[in-house]
Order: C-alpha cells, then structure tokens, then sequence
C-alpha cells in the first residue's frame, strides 16, 4: 500500500544535512569546507528520475496526442478510430495525474521537453505526413508511430519503476505500463504492401 | 698597457653571462590562466546520467568523452570506478555532447578538447577560482533552442578563421573541419551538485564577476569539440535539432588533487599548463 510522501511540494534536493521541508529557495552559504571531500551526496537531486520520467511521459503523451485527433478522419481501419479514441481519454486522464505529481515534486514549471523532438515521438515532419494521408497509407503511418510511442512509455515506465522513489510516480508507472503493453496488443497486424 | 686584455676579458664574459641570462630567463611561462584536457570520442548512447537518470533510451543520442562507463545510470561513484580516455588519463569525467548526423549519418567528432580557464572574471577573483566539487554537474547551451534565444552554440572552422562564427551550422572550406566552442558557466552556488532544472545552481559572470547567488568562482569550461566534416551544412543536424541547440554536459570525477594542483598552479598562477598540469 503507498503511501504519500507529503501534501506539499517534495524537496528535491537533499541537502547534506538530510532531507528537511522546503521553504523559502535555500541562501546560499559560505562555500562548503567539504569541497575537497567525496560530496557525492550533496545536493543531487533525489527525485530526479521520477521527475525526468514524469516529464518525459507527459511530453510524449502530448505528442501523440497530437497524432490520435488525425486518425478519425483519415482512418480505413474503424478499430484504429475506437483505439484513438480510448487512448485520447486515457492519455487525458493521465497528463492529469503526471501535471499533478510534478506539482508534488517541485519540478520546474516548464517542461523542458515539450516542442522538440524526443526519441518514441512522432517528429514535426512525421505529423504532417499523417496529416496528408487518407485510408490505407493513413493507417500505415499512424500505426508504425503508435507502435514507436507505446514502446518507448512502456520501455520508461519499466525504468522508473527499477529506479524511482516516489510512490505515487510509482504507481503511476505501474499504471501507464500496463496500459501501453494492453494497447501494443491492439495494434493491427502490418497492412500487406 | 696590461689592463685592456683585462677588460676586454671582463667585458667578454660580462657578453656572455647576460647571453646566458637571457635564453634562460627566472620565468618563461605564458601569463594565461589555462590548462586542457584532450578527450577524445568513446561512446554513443541515447543515455544523459544528468537530465533522464536511470531512464536508458530516454534522450536523443550523445557522444560521450572521457569516461568510458558513462550512461543512463552513472553516479559519481561508478565513474570513480571507470576508466577515461583523457590525455591527462586521470581526468575520468564525463563529458558529452548531442550526436552530429550528416545526412543522417552519425559522425563522431575528431578532436575534442576541455579548457579550464580562469578569464571571464576580474584577474583578482581568477586568482581565488576553486576546483570543481567532486560530483559537480553541469549543463551549458540549449537542446531546446532552435534559434539564437536562449542558444550558446558557435560554430566555426578549424584551420579556415576566415569564416566567420555564427550561432547555426556553417560552410567550412574542403580539407577543414567543423568546429564548436561552447563556454560553461563559471559560478557556484556553493552548496548544491546539481538543481532541478540542472542549470540553476550555476551561473555565468556578471560584469566580471559572480553573482551574489552563485558567489564560488570555478574554471571556465570552454568546450571545443571538432568533426571531420565540412562543405554545404544543409544536410547537417544535431539529435538536438540544429546547430542552436548545441549544448555540452559535465559531470566531474577529478581526482581532488590532481585538479586542485592544476587549479593552484595554472589558473590561479596565471600560467599557460598542459596536459599533464606542468607550465607549457
């Protein structure tokens, strides 16, 4: 059973005295004596594969998002138009909950990957060939980025729950991974040439 | 009549000790505060140990310098236990830097060289700059900037200085290559090895100096990395985009010592080092 860390915004950093509430962004101090010593631990930031992984995600979601508004119009196949839409809720449901958890975090309020191109994204140039397309060349295209968009969450998802910390971004990844292996089951079998 | 053979010995050898006195003067060193670190290309990864920890495959690809063990899930203490490339052999940072793709070709780079300067501040804060804390990472340039906001990138060719730097991809003469400089910033925040957005516990000076929110004076990092290509730059792009998103990453394992003795000796000293931390 998780439970949750704190109400507030997480620190993310740890200083060398351990873990205390976050307030005011810390003075900073004389320099550390320390400096020559191992300080391996001194201030990294402790959430920083939950924060990268929840960021990551969110950005790929809105990328695809982008992709699932294309499909009803331009699909041959109806499965791919009920599977774009199921995913455009649940991909909805889960910015949500990944805006949510990065609030909890502390993270930065922006998200440094949003607008450019992230490996699992479809690229700006791959959008706009879906959008061009109709029917079976449309499918083909929206299918072959899908497949690349679920495979990398998944691939993600599986990493933050090996590494991460926070329990809530855990049971998020847990979630989201699920959900990415049950919609790669979906995917149609390659259209023949 | 016995005297002139005397002073014309005394002034003969008066001629030739101040002969010697010159070609060995007390100080032949070059009054720059520098020495550098040759590290050349090792690896390739969609992996950055800084921004997406833990999280294999999650960046777009980088070239990797230095430590031959760096990745997604590198820490300090795995690239202590790691070896480098490094001409000087102990300097087992990590360094790295967006892969080049010419016409979709990965190209990796030819040369690669780290400065530690102390310029970029008032000549009495060079003399008190302090090493990089063991751990310390940093991020410089944009992978986000695909235009000059917010982009650090020059581009420029080596052996052709007659093409001007420009902040995007430029058209090096044949038989020249690419080239990139890319200055890091050179103020601490002195307490923190990282910050959530992996920038802002570092700083660039300010008229000279550091900020008082990032008082520590460090080396500036100027990163000069070279690529075996030249010519039309239209097929050329970054896995950061183009040229504007040039950035460079740091995550620093000197060995204490061998960075404080070149750190004392070469930047603080004013005196132009090589490799190996000795006056050039």
């Amino acid at each position: 059973m998780w439970t949750r860390v704190a109400t507030g915004p997480v620190l993310l950093l740890c200083l060398l005295a351990g873990c205390s509430p976050p307030a005011a962004p810390p003075v900073p101090s004389a320099p550390s004596p320390s400096i020559g010593l191992d300080t391996a631990v001194l201030g990294t930031v402790v959430l920083g594969t939950d924060m990268a992984w929840a960021q990551l995600t969110l950005a790929l979601n809105e990328r695809a998002l982008k992709t699932f508004s294309l499909v009803r119009d331009r699909a041959a196949d109806a499965r791919l138009v009920t599977l774009a839409g199921e995913l455009a809720d649940s991909h909805n449901q889960e910015n949500a909950r990944l805006k949510a958890l990065l609030r909890q975090i502390g993270a930065p309020a922006e998200n440094p990957h949003t607008g450019h191109d992230m490996p699992g994204m479809a690229t700006a140039d791959e959008v706009t060939s879906m959008s061009a397309a109709r029917g079976a060349a449309f499918d083909q295209l929206f299918v072959d980025s899908l497949r690349k968009h679920l495979t990398q969450c998944q691939n993600l998802a599986h990493s933050m729950l090996e590494s991460g910390k926070l329990p809530d971004a855990l049971a998020l990844a847990t979630a989201i991974e699920s959900a990415r292996g049950q919609a790669l089951t979906r995917l149609p079998d390659r259209a023949a040439p | 009549m016995k005297r002139a053979p005397l002073r014309i010995a005394a002034a003969a050898l008066m001629l030739v000790a101040s002969t010697l006195v010159m070609a060995n003067p007390a100080s032949a060193v070059i009054k720059v505060a520098e020495f550098p670190a040759d590290c050349p290309f090792t690896h390739r990864l969609p992996d950055d140990p800084i921004v997406f920890p833990n999280l294999p495959g999650g960046s777009h690809s980088h070239d990797f310098m230095g430590n031959r063990t760096t990745n997604a899930f590198s820490t300090l203490s795995s690239l202590q236990a790691g070896t480098s490339n490094c001409n000087p052999s102990i300097d087992i940072s990590s360094y790295w830097v967006p892969t080049l793709f010419n016409n979709n070709v990965a190209i990796a780079p030819s040369i690669a060289t780290f400065y530690y300067l102390g310029e970029g501040v008032r000549a009495d804060i060079t003399a008190r700059i302090q090493p990089f804390p063991l751990g310390l990472r940093i991020v410089a340039g944009s992978a986000a900037a695909q235009g000059p906001e917010g982009s650090r990138a020059r581009w420029s060719c080596l052996h052709a200085g007659q093409v001007p730097p420009s902040g995007n991809f430029v058209t090096c003469p044949a038989g020249t290559q690419l080239e990139s400089y890319l200055d890091f910033p050179q103020c601490w925040n002195g307490t923190t090895l990282d910050s959530a957005d992996h920038k802002s516990h570092m700083a660039y000076p300010v008229n000279q100096a550091c900020p008082a929110t990032h008082p520590v004076p460090v080396p500036k990092l100027r990163q000069v990395i070279r690529w075996p290509v030249n010519g039309n730059p239209a097929g050329f792009r970054l896995a950061s985009g183009n040229g504007y998103s040039m950035h460079g990453d740091f995550f620093n394992a000197w060995p204490v010592a061998a960075q404080a003795q070149r750190v004392r000796d070469c930047i603080n000293a004013i005196v132009k080092c090589g490799a190996n931390g000795q006056p050039i």
